[in-house]
């Protein structure tokens, strides 16, 4: 039976699920289709289109036990205002008010972003520092958790086999934690990232453990920048080694790209956006 | 071929459509020419439609995603031969030169005020950062905006 013998529009999780069993490889689930209409494989075509903005609950927000589950299909929109993830996981409610324009926001997906595997993709560091792990489901109804780093194989391939579909993301709630984004790009707004950073880190007393930093645009993955994780680990924020740690940011951006000619660039715009995401950490509760 | 029914400007329409039709592409066969093309990737904005009161470029949206929404473009906003407020504004205040950007740009501040009926110049920018014009330079239509929300308020 032919795909679109069955749907087109799954209304619910066990549609969606016999839809993969008979999907193959040229059968696309999409769902905002922001990247996929101007890309060339919409030019080149697949035999079905299985829409997901349809599937009930896979665009929910919520709270599940010590995790903050964000649905595949919730758009950028949604997840820029929603309280939750700004409470919780405000590097990524930043990298979603960072994406494209208000029209692209109200339609392109989390689940979308990263299944594009784009380099400049705004939510993967985002996703990244915040330990974020996807929940994929497969055609036989099994999830299989997978550590958002890892959904990345290359530049615009992620890990997804043919019969699956990322359902939602995990991040685990861990307590004094505040986290940032920024970005920089060609202008200020409605703009591609040229380069993006984000952190996550426990602040108690106005000290600094555990950091997680990473730089995106510089490789197919997210990047961490781990000396300037080491430089703010017991760190204080009112005496922080400012200068250090925009050298290892710097250091790390001549690490990852010797070669490239936005190296020069790159290794300076790093600085600005190490002191932006600081002076985000640091006015957090004035912020929030 | 997929059967969709869509409420397109407060009329329900049951349409076959390609599975790889473009809802750009399916509004202006039905007559919708406000709907334009510009950049066909979601950049330029002048394909914006409000899908469920909300702002999307039907330039990157599959037709058949549509099915069960409601679509509202220029030509729904007149009621009885009126014009909308926002249409009213961007005469007033010289926002039309060209004309091109000028309905998705329309619809962008449709769906901003559906959002939020009190927004703030700030909020204005973003809401039509996706919307080029290579015409007015922008502050006519934000003046427009503006005007808008300071009527609203002052007959509150």
């Amino acid at each position: 039976m032919s795909i679109e013998a069955i749907s087109l529009m799954p209304k619910n999780k066990e549609e969606l699920v016999k839809c993969l069993s008979h999907a193959d490889e040229r059968t696309c689930f999409a769902a905002g289709c922001t990247d996929l209409i101007p890309s060339q494989s919409y030019l080149k075509g697949f035999s079905a289109f299985v829409d997901l903005t349809h599937v009930c609950n896979m665009n929910l927000i919520e709270i599940a036990e010590d995790c903050l589950v964000i649905g595949a299909t919730a758009t950028f929109a949604d997840i820029a205002k929603n309280p939750y993830v700004q409470s919780y996981a405000n590097a990524l409610a930043l990298a979603a008010s960072q994406v494209g324009s208000s029209q692209i926001r109200n339609r392109a997906t989390i689940g979308g972003n990263v299944a594009n595997a784009s380099p400049a993709a705004d939510s993967l560091p985002a996703l990244v520092s915040l330990d974020a792990t996807a929940e994929v489901l497969g055609c036989d109804e099994s999830s299989r958790m997978i550590p958002v780093m890892e959904m990345i194989k290359d530049i615009n391939v992620s890990v997804l086999r043919p019969r699956e579909v990322i359902w939602a993301f995990r991040i685990p709630l861990r307590p004094h934690v505040r986290s940032a984004f920024v970005k920089v790009g060609g202008r200020k707004r409605v703009t591609i990232s040229r380069l993006n950073l984000a952190m996550s880190v426990e602040v108690t007393r106005n000290r600094l453990k555990r950091a997680r930093i990473y730089l995106g645009t510089l490789g197919p993955r997210p990047l961490l920048a781990d000396k300037a994780c080491q430089v703010c680990e017991n760190a204080v924020l009112e005496s922080f080694p400012l200068d250090l740690f925009l050298d290892a940011l710097a250091d790390k951006v001549d690490e990852a790209i010797p070669t490239r000619p936005s190296r020069a660039y790159k290794r300076v715009a790093v600085r600005g956006l190490g002191q932006d995401i600081l002076n985000l950490i640091a006015s957090w509760e004035c912020l929030h | 071929m997929v059967n969709i029914e869509i409420k397109i400007n407060g009329k329900i329409k049951c349409i076959d459509v390609n599975p790889r039709m473009r809802l750009i592409d399916l509004l202006r066969n039905l007559g919708l020419t406000s709907v334009k093309e510009g950049c066909s990737e979601g950049e330029c904005g002048t394909c914006t439609v409000l899908l469920d009161g909300k702002a999307v470029t039907s330039c990157t949206v599959l037709a058949f995603q549509a099915d069960g929404h409601e679509v509202t473009t220029v030509e729904g906003l007149q009621t009885n031969g009126e014009l909308d407020v926002i249409q009213q504004a961007f005469i007033e205040n010289d926002a039309v030169q060209c004309g091109f950007c000028t309905p998705g740009m329309i619809m962008a501040v449709k769906s901003l005020l559906n959002e939020n009926p009190h927004p703030t110049r700030e909020d204005i920018i973003v809401a039509i950062e996706g919307n080029l014009c290579r015409c007015t330079g922008y502050l006519p239509i934000v003046k427009a905006v503006e005007q808008i929300t300071k009527e609203s308020v002052d007959l509150q």
